[in-house]
């Protein structure tokens, strides 16, 4: 993935334009204290008034003129620091891309599987209606002909034969649970579709206190046919526990991205779920001033020689294609820089790893947040 | 006849059930929720056709059909699936016979089902249609598998040069519309040659299916001795050509060239010499025609190419007398092998004077 920029630049020319900025800064500085020297040493050798004046006035030109350089050349430098700080964001932006990416697929299975019944059950109404449409109709006609005095017997015969052929008792049976049936497959595509909404909703670059129970069920949901056939999904989540403020939209990234890590790793010792099913817990509760949120799996546990490089970018043991390295990287930037929070892992192989998530319950302000 | 769907979502199976007996089919549906209960149900039953999703809990429908094949290579296989990916489709194709997406109407999974069961009833002995179900893919000649190879590793390779080299070989035209024609890529027309092929598929999966799921493959191990395939491919093309010509004006000359080209497939597949040989020849090639068309009608190419190489040895099974399709194939074959078609037959179709003609546009 290349990023650019307004200028048609990408993260590393931007970052080399950078450098080359800042060392002409230095090269400019340093003429100026040349010149300043210079001045003063000429001051110490001839130092008629008229002299010094004459050099203050060529000094006052070159001062002035490389004043004004730096000005701009440090107006282009914080230009140049706004982009890159736009550029981490853009960063973000395009895993959640790429991590949507990924779930599209698995989400239009998630919505096949209910339209095929639903598909199915609506034909299969259609078909019955006109059977039983045909019925009545037979049924119309006898009752009309015994208001007019006399039913002819071959009107009996053909309400009988109309109704066996529509299968009425069957029909009796079956109509009420292909609509019941069909309304529940409705109501699961319309499930995965709020989901994948308030999943990717935009929520603004302001922690606000958002109810967590309801974040994690909506990235559950949205990743589901991740984990569906690896493994069982168990949410333990405190029923006191208070509105967190947080980046919503982050924090489902965050959840998504150790979900979908939780599922890989049962996918991995399961032979893709063929030999068992795996649990996946994430429990949440407030613990002092903060809360705490923890993803654990039944998975193989993360090697001694790869711990210390989990929260690397880049890092992956995934196949290409199944991961790009950047999930627990953007976890770890996510939970700490943004929230002032911390995130750690318990691990052991054979068992399976733990995540712990702590988020503080208050926001600090900006300069509390930077400092230790 | 029975037929065996397998999916592990109950409702999908539910709302199939009461459709297919409010549609008053004349086989016999059964169900299993997921792979273990199929194979179980596979064991105690003879079914015709197997019908399965993918992405199953356990064992997942790769598996089960795999499974199939080679337990039971007698029952056709067909995938039917919610999956969207191309990469599922593409590798689905060769466990599968064909592949359908969800949702699938039941209309339509019956017409494909019927279909099928019809096929067998074209192949009346079952040695041969278990020989045909374990086939994946067809040998290619050596040459233009190379060729293929060569194009696919290159990224400048145009359509032009794809379909130039495909286009020549009985196995790999044929695998490539049996992918085109499954209903992950078949939108409202069947596709019944190798250009709209490609066009459709593009060449990015055209290099899946070639470098990553193995769906071609040269001539080698797998070739019995006694046929050459390089010559039997030289020999198709003559016919596929001269098909084409003589379809012009008349027929459709694309279905034309694919029928001509696959109407000797089935000698890539029977391939056992030795009941060949106790039988007369024109007796074994009209098996041949028979099983190849099998093969071609499992994997779901257009049915006028499947009922043309049925029939090419034997046009007056066809129920029209005149110059179809069938008769085309029939006519090229015989004069590429110098065969002399027989004049009764000719006459009856109002060919007789058009047979000097034809001569003259063979090479």
């Amino acid at each position: 993935m290349t990023l650019t920029f307004n200028h048609g630049l990408t993260i590393e020319e931007l970052s080399l334009k950078l450098t080359v900025l800042e060392r002409k800064l230095r090269a400019k500085e340093k003429t100026i204290r040349v010149l300043i020297d210079r001045v003063d040493n000429a001051g110490s050798e001839r130092s008629s008034a008229f002299w010094v004046l004459e050099q203050n006035i060529a000094m006052e030109a070159v001062v002035a003129n490389r004043t004004a350089e730096l000005r701009e050349q440090k107006e282009r430098l914080v230009g140049a620091l706004d982009e890159l700080k736009g550029t981490q964001a853009k960063l973000l932006q395009a895993q959640k891309l790429e991590a949507i990416g990924q779930l599209a697929a698995g989400i239009a299975h998630e919505i096949n599987t209910p339209a095929q019944y639903v598909t199915d059950n609506t034909s299969f109404v259609r078909r019955a209606l006109t059977s039983v449409f045909a019925v009545l109709d037979a049924a119309t006609a006898v009752v009309e002909a015994a208001r007019a005095g006399a039913v002819p017997p071959e009107g009996i015969a053909a309400v009988d034969a109309v109704s066996k052929k529509a299968k009425l008792g069957f029909l009796k049976q079956q109509l009420p649970l292909a609509l019941d049936q069909s309304l529940d497959g409705l109501g699961r595509i319309s499930g995965i579709v709020q989901a994948m909404k308030s999943f990717s909703h935009p929520s603004g670059s302001e922690r606000r206190p958002e109810n967590l129970k309801e974040a994690i069920e909506t990235t559950v949901a949205v990743a589901r046919n991740e984990w569906k056939y690896v493994a069982e999904v168990d949410l333990q989540i405190d029923p006191d526990l208070p509105l967190v403020p947080v980046l919503r939209n982050e924090f489902n990234q965050v959840v998504l991205n150790l979900v979908v890590n939780a599922a890989h790793a049962i996918s991995d010792v399961t032979a893709g779920g063929a030999t068992a099913k795996g649990l996946i817990t994430i429990s949440a509760k407030r613990v002092g001033n903060a809360a705490e949120v923890r993803i654990t799996d039944t998975g193989g546990g993360i090697p001694m020689a790869h711990r210390k490089r989990v929260f690397e970018p880049f890092f992956t043991t995934k196949a290409v294609g199944k991961g790009t390295g950047q999930g627990l990287a953007i976890a770890y930037s996510v939970i700490v820089d943004k929230h002032g929070g911390t995130i750690s892992f318990d691990t052991e192989e054979g068992r399976g790893t733990s995540f712990l998530l702590s988020l503080p319950l208050a926001v600090e302000t900006e300069t509390a947040a930077a400092e230790p | 006849m029975k037929v065996l769907f397998v999916d592990d979502e109950p409702h999908v199976l539910e709302a199939l059930q009461r459709s297919l007996f409010q549609l008053d089919v004349e086989w016999e549906p059964s169900f299993a929720g997921n792979g273990a209960a199929a194979i179980e149900a596979l064991e105690q039953d003879a079914f015709d056709v197997i019908v399965s999703d993918m992405r199953m809990p356990g064992m997942d429908g790769a598996a089960l059909l795999e499974h199939t094949r080679d337990k039971y290579p007698q029952i056709a296989r067909i995938v039917l699936s919610g999956q969207t990916d191309e990469i599922a489709a593409i590798r689905a194709a060769r466990v599968a016979h064909q592949f359908l997406v969800k949702p699938c109407g039941a209309e339509t999974l019956r017409r494909v089902i019927e279909r099928t069961l019809e096929l067998s009833a074209w192949l009346n002995d079952d040695a041969l249609r278990a020989q045909v179900g374990k086939v994946e893919r067809l040998p290619s000649t050596p040459r233009l598998f190379a060729e293929l190879s060569k194009l696919m590793d290159d990224d400048t390779a145009t359509v032009d040069s794809v379909v130039r080299v495909v286009r020549q070989d009985p196995a790999m035209s044929s695998k490539l519309l049996q992918v085109v024609n499954s209903s992950f890529f078949a939108r409202s027309s069947n596709v019944s040659d190798v250009r709209t092929a490609v066009l459709r598929l593009g060449l990015k999966t055209i290099r899946n299916l070639a470098l990553g799921i193995g769906a071609f493959d040269a001539a080698g191990a797998l070739a019995n001795s006694a046929i050459s395939v390089e010559k039997l491919q030289q020999r198709s093309l003559k016919i596929a050509r001269l098909a084409s010509r003589i379809a012009t004006g008349r027929d459709d000359p694309d279905a034309a060239f694919m029928s001509g080209l696959t109407c000797d497939i089935g000698e890539l597949i029977v391939t056992d010499p030795t009941p060949a040989e106790q039988t007369e020849p024109t007796q074994r090639a009209i098996t041949h025609a028979k099983v190849g068309a099998f093969l071609l009608g499992l994997w779901g190419l257009p049915f006028p190419i499947v009922e043309a190489v049925s029939n090419h040895h034997t046009p007056e099974q066809n129920p029209y007398d005149r110059l179809g399709l069938p008769q085309i194939v029939w006519l090229s074959s015989c004069l590429v092998h110098g065969v002399e078609p027989d004049p009764d037959y000719l006459a009856r179709i109002g060919a007789s004077n058009l047979v000097t003609e034809f001569q003259g546009m063979l090479e």
